[in-house]
């Protein structure tokens, strides 16, 4: 099966659905008649779906024909468009049509850049009286990278002159105010790069476009204020954006382009040009590895370090790729994922210390594993999970967490540095074969791959060839000293066994010789005979500065390569992931019940509600979009009239009560806006029966939760049928009206079918003819290349579809009356279904197929389909580098970044903020949810990734005042009600949640000096678990610092961190099942607010076209073995794009693009090692904290003081240090009506006679100060961080002992 | 009841501390409202002499009011005797029942009868000795200017001149007679389990080598060192508040008679109120009315504040104790406020002064351990301190360290990374000071003590480094040197004070502290300040001291309010990295010289 006819056949299959789905649609009360996800074929489809323009796609795929590149394109159609060829009429239209349409295609169109980073453009008049253009960026503009914000500028112009309009003269004062509000913009939510003063002057004096936007920040500027044409005194986000990260950073590229186009006006980007590069000249300059210990900041409790920076005994490099690794996913042996304890598990996130920041785990079994001590004195290497599970309970020591296998590619995406790699045997043989040797003779000879001792040593003295790395040690870590010291230690030498005195035993260890040590040490077999002869000291002399390795090579008389010249350090990032996404409460159908549902929005409650004894049982009133049936016309709020007809919706003046026709938006008498939406007395308990009778069901299920409200513009509600088979099936919907399972992203190119539980034959049937070598595919352990669009999916996502699929086929037949499509027998079924993979934040879903499962919890697919998944916002010298720094959570800029969102309130959202997806039920709402099962609280977002900016923000404020602004979809930690934690969606928290805000620490004014505000916890009476009650959950606008989403999974709760990290960090993207994606997705559904449409599938790929995904996935290893080339360029600290690799990159365009990959290691199962990370399992945060010190303390290259110290820093003393200051400025609580009190009330007891009590007690004070102090002694933290916490300890006791009752307490005893 | 004479009204103003013209007195002694004449004249009055003319104003001032009220004058108001305390039958007690701590383990309860005797906390064991203190020697000549010597000279406005005052009671100069000095006087041994309360020896008194210096016994009151009894039990939050509600009321009730709230009935009628502000909004029709929410044990009551008060109502900050009046609305949900009363600091009032020719220092925030403390400066201070002779005392507010983990990644930023160290240095810098003057320090928000105030002083752990000459109190706590009564207070409350008031700006810490005396608080804002819950008030100023002292501010500040000096002193630590980021000049190296025996105070800099 050729590529083309293996996306024809998925096309022919989606064709099917959607034909039914159309079909569906019709019979249906939906509420459009026709499925509304379009399908986009490529860039130029899901351009025109975006910017809504009829004929742009053709003219892109023609232009992209003649065109070199997609900025020439972009620039061509911007012509296009100045030139009349597009509908938009007026002048202003025509460039902000122009501008989206740049912006998107130099996107992948599949951004937000373009529809809400761009606010609008407008034509104003100069002080001479000349015309210019002004173009308003939102903080969403971020999401298009800075090349793109800068090329959109260019556009501008290039529009405007064409449409005869001047420069932008900015008059002085304005120069100014940009200067300054670029600082504050820097100063208060960061900026990649901060222009110098003089270069913003120079930017916004020549650029003949005038940049302007929304209000973004809190703070305002101080000096130049309240100017005529520009309304805020705030910051503006999206200005700033451009001007900074566009226009300053990216002025080669805007040079690049002035030239060809021979633009005018730009002449001074020069100068920009000359300014800017002052400071990237150092870094070019020569390269030095050095330790680098950033991946260790905002260590979190419980997340343990596997190995401090660059420190032996921690991860050695390996240049290789298995077939799950890339796309910023590593290998590491299962051996070393059960030996931690099994913090580790596939999909886990690390932070690493190089090549990037953060890396997905891949199981690979084809690399080395960790090397331990055991309670029996035995050293060995294990390399196997069963083995490492084995032993696991006697190992006392891990002297070496075995090896890393990172690709080339990462280096390469991560514009890093290569760095000398672990001597392995693709090096050593290409070494041999440099040599007079026959290797393939050899080969035959001797399986060189498992060679022994003395053929390893006459074959590299014979040819001399280095020796081989099986017995190549690792001599540079013992140094001279270690050397001389196993020369004297050593006691007695044959030919397989060596003795030594117990001196030797750390220098052995150091070299990962394995050895039994007990009273004496002995190293047998062939490594005694290796070892013997590179410590054959008599032989020779050695100067006194030789290295232990000169040594070895020396007596041995061979050459002896480096083991391993590479550490990496590295500790865990975030758990994998694999739930269903489901809002709070679980909602089963977008169908309003205002408050009659009680919290759950329970339908039967709502069903028998009577507000009054005078009301009739089952009426409620609700908030609807009202339609007419224009046959009978009954006034409805459904889409569909009882007599058949489509209903129509009626707009109307709220305050005239005017009926106006459907898209004016002002109320011709008062001008004031018309809406939809009105009130409607529903009988739910009629309704509830029809739906029922409709569907043919009994309700068989607990509950049927809908929604308070809904959100969208026209409030149009779903089928309550919907609801019904929802329930039924146990499925719930998301804002959108489909059913959502996420998972973390892992990626795959390669599978047995045997592993995925797929058969031969049925994988036949799906177009697997042969397998990666090219014979025919037989065998269930045969290797087989895995399509771009096969998704192996985990085996409880698989469960979750089958559901929704049975769902669908309920629906299908009972509710539109047309064929099931499904018709699943049991959950293997599922392979071969139509996905749809979405990716956060993203605008556009993409085709895929189910393949087959895996009990990992991820979701592995190919490198392209999570790639296509993506927007593209971060060119690889984009990504941030001040956030590898400044993602700490002790990072000033980070902090007041977070804290001063705060006040950005979007008052709808607040008003609103009850339906389903947003924020779920009302204030009492108990969260049920997720999957951390910590004991409490504290956890600092670690992985912030920048992903596409996110449109809008949560902003929870907290009880005792602390507030958190954080994407929607960003986790919350949260007490699931029954003493354990959970996380949830910050976009479903609502008010009265309790919170377990991870708390952070903030440097806030205070007299002019700082003090620490540590945002602590309360602690409710009665419960294990620290909370903190919410007071608000509202949206706030997109703010430019939010385009930092954060992502973050069920483990970071608290958004402190500013990280801009790779996008593809740690990925998490949801499916969804094509079929229900197709009949029950609406955009009227969508919540009618920045962001709104964020998440949603507004648009799908059918096809992957490589060159039109994220380039990251074009950094994919595609070769089976690295050259030899490649090896030494790595010890020369080459980079990387200096060497010749074969990548995803150089196929693309030709018929190889989508296979080929080549793997340099093998792995035998692509869900080795524990399924899940012992830190989704254990139960409290105290035993992830105690397992975390326990890793470091076995580890030997982990520095466990360090780990107390971080643990202590990051962990207890922001609790304890919050928790104290939340206690002496707490609010008060009635026990009986709950009502607040800032202050307790002067009579001491509520109005309502309750009994008033603390909110946070001494309990949730002290909570940690024991233990806190007790690791503190115990692992030796230091002195300043002792002190930290006997200065606590103190702060403590003389708040809560009385002085008096103590010393007469003392007294009594003397 | 009426004033029946002459002789009865000089008496009334007297003890408001105002003097009147014969004629002033004749015109009031006549009038069937005097009582309320004079209440009404000691608000008005600006000068110390009531006029005739004062007098009439009021009057007219008076009866205008009751035209527009068209209520009776006469209402209950005035049948009651001002001055007696025996107002409100619900006044409720002063301390909860339940309060954990038993009554007798504190040595100054307040008293529910009379504004506090003198808070004096000394302990029993201390042998009462006799003291050089000046008892009541009001010097008559007390013209407080203060004219600074640097470029940055403090604000001085109250240069009232002080007429020869027939001054009947005279309130915080009377002499701290129950103290004495320290047993350990006689030097070596540090006083390890003896209170840190009391007294400061005078440390010359054996041998008195050098100088003629020779410093009275420090007076130290109000210091919760030691006495620390809350345990973190909601009981003693609502106990704290109340003793702040009770004392300050009292004061209040020397001026109107309030009702309590559940009294409140009917509506249309003129009513008094004394509460604890809950909150303060602008209304949402007009933008200058406010809507005040008070509170009384008895229940709670919204105020309107007209634009007319709109001056008043700026002020007005959450948990301060206000007395109003006004007219409460037809449903009796609201008042209508004509007038405002804050418990103030008497317009008359003597401050003490020292007998003799002495001077103290006062300085705050040395920040020592700090890679912005400023040794340069310091030494020049020490040497010039050297050169002093009629200096005996230094007053230090607070941060005498930089203290450990006050801020994130302070580490980064210490000279000093131990605690011990730190202190010990400043120890050795207080040692290079003449020995025989006497250092008195309370603690700040970097010392190493609990920051919820008031915080007690300085751990013993802390102290051993330092010579007896200086003593360690809590924050606040007042120091009477030489009769004159300093209260220090290290002055975290001065942020919340300038983001709540809009006059109140932290570059000029003084119009803080003048807030802070006419609420007769140091820190009310809860929720803005950290608070320990202990039995009292610590932070209620119950006598008008003749010095506030404040600190942490880093800025420098004096003006002289009624009588009472203010003076924040700046810091000893230059700009730090954070106050760059925020664009704050501290004002560094100052030292305020204070001349007890005339209250005149010179701001001198140290420059290098």
């Amino acid at each position: 099966m050729t590529d083309e006819d293996y996306f024809e056949s998925l096309e022919t299959r989606l064709d099917d659905v959607i034909e039914l789905a159309e079909r569906a649609r019709e019979r249906g009360a939906d509420p459009t008649p026709e499925v509304e996800i379009p399908v986009a074929k490529d860039l130029a489809d899901r351009v025109e779906n975006l910017i809504g323009v009829e004929g742009v796609a053709e003219r892109i795929r023609a232009l992209e024909e003649t065109e070199d590149s997609r900025e020439d394109v972009a620039l061509r159609l911007a012509e296009e468009f100045a030139d009349g060829g597009f509908p938009p009429e007026s002048r202003d239209d025509k460039a902000e049509a122009a501008i989206r349409t740049a912006v998107a295609l130099l996107t992948e169109g599949v951004v937000a850049a373009p529809i809400e980073g761009i606010d609008g453009v407008d034509l104003l008049t100069n002080d001479d009286g000349s015309e210019y253009l002004k173009v308003e960026y939102a903080g969403p503009i971020r999401s298009a990278g800075g090349t793109a914000q800068a090329l959109s500028v260019l556009i501008a112009d290039y529009v405007g002159s064409s449409l005869g309009v001047d420069a932008y003269s900015p008059r002085d004062d304005e120069v100014e105010r940009y200067v300054e509000e670029i600082n504050l913009y820097a100063n208060e939510t960061g900026l990649q790069y901060t222009p110098k003063d003089k270069e913003t002057r120079l930017v916004i004096e020549n650029c003949p476009i005038c940049l302007d936007g929304e209000p973004t920040t809190e703070r305002e500027v101080s000096g130049y204020r309240d100017l005529e044409r520009i309304d805020t005194n705030r910051g503006r986000g999206g200005m700033c954006l451009v001007t900074a990260e566009g226009i300053a950073l990216k002025a080669p590229k805007i040079k690049k382009y002035v030239d060809a186009l021979d633009m005018d006006g730009w002449d001074w980007i020069d100068e920009l040009i000359h300014d800017t590069s002052d400071g990237d000249e150092e870094d070019d300059g020569e390269v030095e590895v050095k330790p680098n210990k950033k991946f260790l900041n905002d260590l979190t409790a419980g997340r343990p370090i596997f190995s401090h920076p660059s420190r032996e005994g921690g991860f050695r490099l390996r240049y290789a790729r298995a077939r799950n690794c890339g796309l910023a996913a590593s290998g590491v042996s299962p051996a070393t994922m059960v030996l931690f304890d099994d913090f580790l598990a596939a999909g886990t996130q690390i932070k690493t210390e190089r090549p990037g920041k953060a890396q997905g785990v891949a199981p690979v079994d084809g690399i080395e594993g960790p090397t331990v001590v055991l309670s029996n004195g035995e050293v060995r290497r294990i390399d196997d999970a069963e083995e490492a599970r084995r032993v696991r309970n006697g190992v006392e020591r891990i002297l070496d967490v075995g090896e890393i296998a990172v690709p080339y590619g990462e280096f390469l995406e991560n514009n890093h540095p290569l760095v000398p790699g672990s001597y392995t045997y693709d090096w050593w043989v290409q070494e041999v074969g440099e040599t007079e040797a026959d290797v393939s003779e050899l080969r035959e000879a001797f399986g060189l791959r498992e060679l022994g001792a003395r053929q390893a040593f006459r074959l590299a003295r014979k040819y001399e060839a280095p020796l081989h790395p099986r017995f190549t040690y690792l001599w540079h870590d013992i140094g001279r000293d270690g050397y001389a010291t196993l020369t004297e230690a050593l006691e007695q030498r044959t030919d397989d066994e060596l003795v030594f005195d117990g001196s030797a035993a750390p220098v052995l260890g150091s070299l990962l010789v394995p050895h039994v040590q007990d009273d004496e040490v002995r190293v047998e077999g062939d490594h005694a005979y290796v070892l013997g002869e590179c410590l054959d000291a008599d032989s020779v002399e050695f100067a006194d500065n030789d290295s232990a390795l000169l040594a070895a090579r020396e007596a041995a008389g061979v050459e002896i390569r480096e083991r391993a010249p590479t550490r990496i350090g590295a500790r865990m990032g975030r758990p994998e992931k694999s739930e269903k996404r489901e809002m709070n409460p679980a909602v089963h159908c977008l169908f309003p019940i205002g408050d009659a549902g009680g919290s759950q929005r329970d339908i039967d409650e709502a069903a028998s509600h009577a507000e009054t004894m005078r009301d009739t049982v089952g009426e409620i009133e609700v908030s609807a979009g009202g339609r007419r049936c224009p046959s009978c016309g009954n006034e409805t709020y459904e889409a569909v009239c009882d007599c058949g007809e489509r209903t129509e919706a009626v707009p109307r003046c709220p305050s005239c009560g005017i009926e106006v026709d459907e898209g004016v938006e002002e109320c011709p008498r008062c001008g004031g806006g018309t809406t939809t939406v009105r009130r409607f007395d529903v009988r739910i308990d009629e309704r509830y029966r029809d739906a029922l009778d409709n569907v043919g069901e009994r309700p068989s299920y607990d509950i049927l939760k809908c929604v308070k409200g809904l959100m969208s513009e026209r409030e149009t509600p779903e089928p309550l049928e919907k609801g019904v088979l929802r329930a039924k099936h146990d499925v719930s919907t998301f804002k959108d009206g489909t059913v959502r399972y996420d998972m973390t992203d892992l990626p795959l190119t390669a599978f047995r079918p045997d592993e995925v539980g797929i058969s031969v034959d049925r994988l036949r049937e799906m177009g697997y003819e042969h397998d990666a070598d090219g014979e025919p595919l037989t065998d269930g352990e045969q290797v087989v290349e895995l399509k771009p669009q096969d998704v192996v999916l985990s085996r409880d996502s698989a469960e979750h579809l089958k559901r929704v699929a049975d769902f669908v086929d309920d629906l299908l037949t009972e509710y539109y009356g047309v064929e099931p499509y499904h018709e699943l027998d049991g959950t293997d079924d599922i392979v071969g279904e139509l996905v749809m993979g979405l990716a956060p934040h993203t605008s556009a879903g993409v085709l895929g197929r189910v393949v087959g499962f895996t009990d990992a919890s991820v979701g592995y697919a190919h490198p392209f389909f999570h790639a296509a998944k993506r927007r593209n916002c971060f060119a690889p010298d984009t990504k941030m580098p001040f956030i590898d720094e400044e993602g700490s959570l002790r990072h000033k800029t980070v902090e007041s970044f977070v804290e001063k969102r705060l006040e950005n309130t979007d008052e709808d959202g607040i008003r609103r903020d009850d339906f389903g997806t947003v924020v779920a039920g009302a204030e009492e709402v108990e969260v049920p949810s997720l999957d951390e099962d910590g004991e409490m609280k504290l956890k600092p977002v670690e992985a912030v990734s920048r992903h596409p900016a996110p449109e809008h923000l949560v902003k929870i404020t907290t009880r005792d005042g602390r507030d958190i602004v954080v994407t929607p979809d960003h986790e919350m930690q949260i007490p699931d009600g029954s003493g354990g934690v959970t996380a949830e969606r910050a976009s479903e928290i609502c008010r009265g949640d309790e919170l377990m805000t991870p708390r952070h620490l903030d440097t806030v004014p205070d007299g002019g000096v700082s003090t620490v505000l540590s945002n602590g916890f309360e602690r409710e009476t009665d419960s294990d678990v620290e909370v903190d009650m919410v007071n608000s959950v509202e949206y706030v606008q997109s703010d430019t610092d939010y385009v930092y989403c954060l992502t973050v999974a069920d483990t970071g709760s608290l958004v402190v961190n500013d990280l801009a990290s790779k996008q593809c960090d740690g990925d998490e993207d949801c499916v969804t099942l094509m079929s229900d994606a197709l009949v029950n997705f609406s955009r009227e559904y969508l919540p009618d607010q920045r962001g709104g449409q964020m998440d949603a599938p507004l648009v799908m790929t059918s096809r992957i076209d490589p060159t039109e995904i994220d380039d990251e996935a074009h950094n994919v290893d595609k070769v089976s073995r690295y050259p030899l080339s490649f090896y030494e360029a790595a010890r020369e600290y080459a980079h990387p794009k200096e060497v010749d690799v074969d990548i995803a990159d150089d196929d693309l365009g030709t018929d190889a693009a989508f296979d080929g990959f080549g793997t340099t290691v093998e792995t035998t199962r692509i869900d080795a090692g524990p399924e899940n990370s012992a830190y989704k399992i254990l139960p409290s945060m105290d035993e992830k904290t105690t397992a975390q010190l326990e890793i470091g303390r076995k580890t030997r290259a982990v520095d466990e003081s360090d780990v107390a110290e971080r643990v202590v820093e990051s962990h207890f003393l922001p609790d304890l240090i919050g928790n104290l200051r939340a206690f002496t400025q707490q609010e008060f609580r009635c026990l009986d009506c709950n009502s607040k009190f800032r202050r307790p009330p002067l009579s001491g007891d509520c109005d309502c006679g309750g009994e008033v009590t603390l909110t946070v007690h001494k309990g949730s004070v002290k909570k940690y100060l024991d233990v806190a102090l007790e690791t503190g002694e115990k692992y030796g933290v230091s002195d300043y961080t002792m002190q930290r916490l006997e200065q606590l300890r103190r702060q403590i006791d003389s708040l809560f002992e009385d002085d008096k009752s103590t010393q007469s307490g003392i007294a009594d005893f003397m | 009841m009426p004033l029946s004479s002459e002789r009865e009204v000089v008496r009334r103003l007297a003890e408001e501390g105002l003097n009147a013209s014969p004629d002033a007195v004749a015109r009031i002694a006549g009038r069937a409202d005097a009582d309320t004449l004079v209440r009404a004249l000691v608000r008005y009055a600006d000068g110390a002499v009531v006029t005739r003319n004062d007098v009439s104003e009021v009057v007219d001032a008076l009866e205008g009011n009751d035209e527009e009220g068209g209520d009776d004058p006469d209402d209950t108001h005035d049948t009651h005797t001002p001055s007696s305390d025996d107002l409100p039958a619900s006044d409720p007690p002063d301390r909860p029942a339940d309060s954990p701590a038993s009554d007798d383990d504190v040595p100054s309860s307040p008293n529910a009868g009379d504004a506090r005797t003198d808070g004096a906390v000394s302990p029993a064991d201390v042998p009462a000795d006799a003291s050089s203190s000046s008892d009541g020697t009001s010097s008559s000549n007390v013209s407080s200017s203060s004219d600074g010597t640097s470029e940055k000279p403090p604000s001085s406005d109250g240069n009232a001149p002080n007429p020869p005052s027939s001054n009947g009671t005279e309130p915080s100069s009377t002499s701290p007679d129950g103290t004495a000095p320290n047993p350990t006087s006689s030097n070596g041994n540090a006083p390890d389990q003896t209170s840190p309360n009391g007294t400061v020896p005078p440390t010359s008194d054996t041998s008195s080598t050098t100088t003629h210096r020779e410093p009275s016994p420090v007076d130290v009151s109000n210091d919760i060192t030691g006495e620390s009894t809350c345990t973190g039990e909601y009981a003693e939050f609502v106990g704290y508040f109340r003793d702040r509600f009770d004392r300050l009321s009292k004061l209040l009730r020397s001026r109107i008679q309030p009702r309590t709230v559940d009294a409140v009935e009917s509506g249309g009628k003129d009513v008094a109120l004394v509460g604890m502000v809950n909150d303060v909004r602008t209304t949402s029709s007009d933008r200058d009315n406010r809507l005040v929410e008070i509170e009384d044990p008895t229940g709670e009551i919204r105020l309107l504040l007209s634009d007319e008060l709109v001056d008043v109502a700026e002020r007005l900050v959450v948990d301060e104790v206000i007395g109003v009046e006004g007219r409460l609305s037809d449903d009796a949900g609201m008042v209508f406020v004509n007038d405002v009363h804050f418990p103030e600091v008497p317009s008359r009032r003597e401050p003490s002064t020292a007998s003799r020719d002495v001077k103290a220092v006062l300085i705050s925030d040395i920040h020592v351990g700090s890679e912005t403390f400023v040794r340069d400066r310091w030494e020049l201070f020490a040497d010039w301190l050297g050169r002093q002779d009629d200096v005996e005392y230094l007053l230090v507010g607070g941060d005498m360290v930089e203290g450990v983990g006050v801020y994130p990644g302070q580490d980064e930023e210490l000279t000093t990374v131990d605690i011990y160290e730190q202190y010990a240095d400043c120890a050795g810098m207080f040692d290079a000071l003449p020995d025989d003057i006497q250092i008195v320090t309370i603690t700040g928000n970097h010392d190493s003590v609990r920051l919820a105030e008031p915080q007690p002083a300085l751990d013993e752990r802390f102290r051993e480094p330092f010579a007896d000459n200086v003593s360690f109190h809590g924050n606040p706590s007042v120091v009477s040197v030489e009769g004159v009564d300093v209260l220090m207070y290290h002055g975290m409350s001065l942020n919340p004070f300038a983001e709540s008031v809009p006059e109140v700006e932290i570059e000029s810490p003084e119009t803080a502290m003048v807030e802070m005396l006419r609420k007769r608080h140091l820190a009310p804002m809860y929720g803005d300040v950290r608070l320990a819950p202990e039995k009292e008030d610590y932070l209620v100023i119950d006598e008008p001291p003749d010095v506030l002292h404040t600190g942490h501010t880093h800025t420098v500040g004096a003006e002289e309010y009624r009588n009472v000096l203010t003076v924040n002193t700046g810091a000893w630590q230059a700009q730090t990295p954070y106050q760059k980021s925020m664009n704050i000049q501290p004002d560094v190296g100052y030292a305020a010289v204070l001349d007890l025996s005339t209250l005149e105070l010179k701001m001198k800099e140290f420059v290098p």
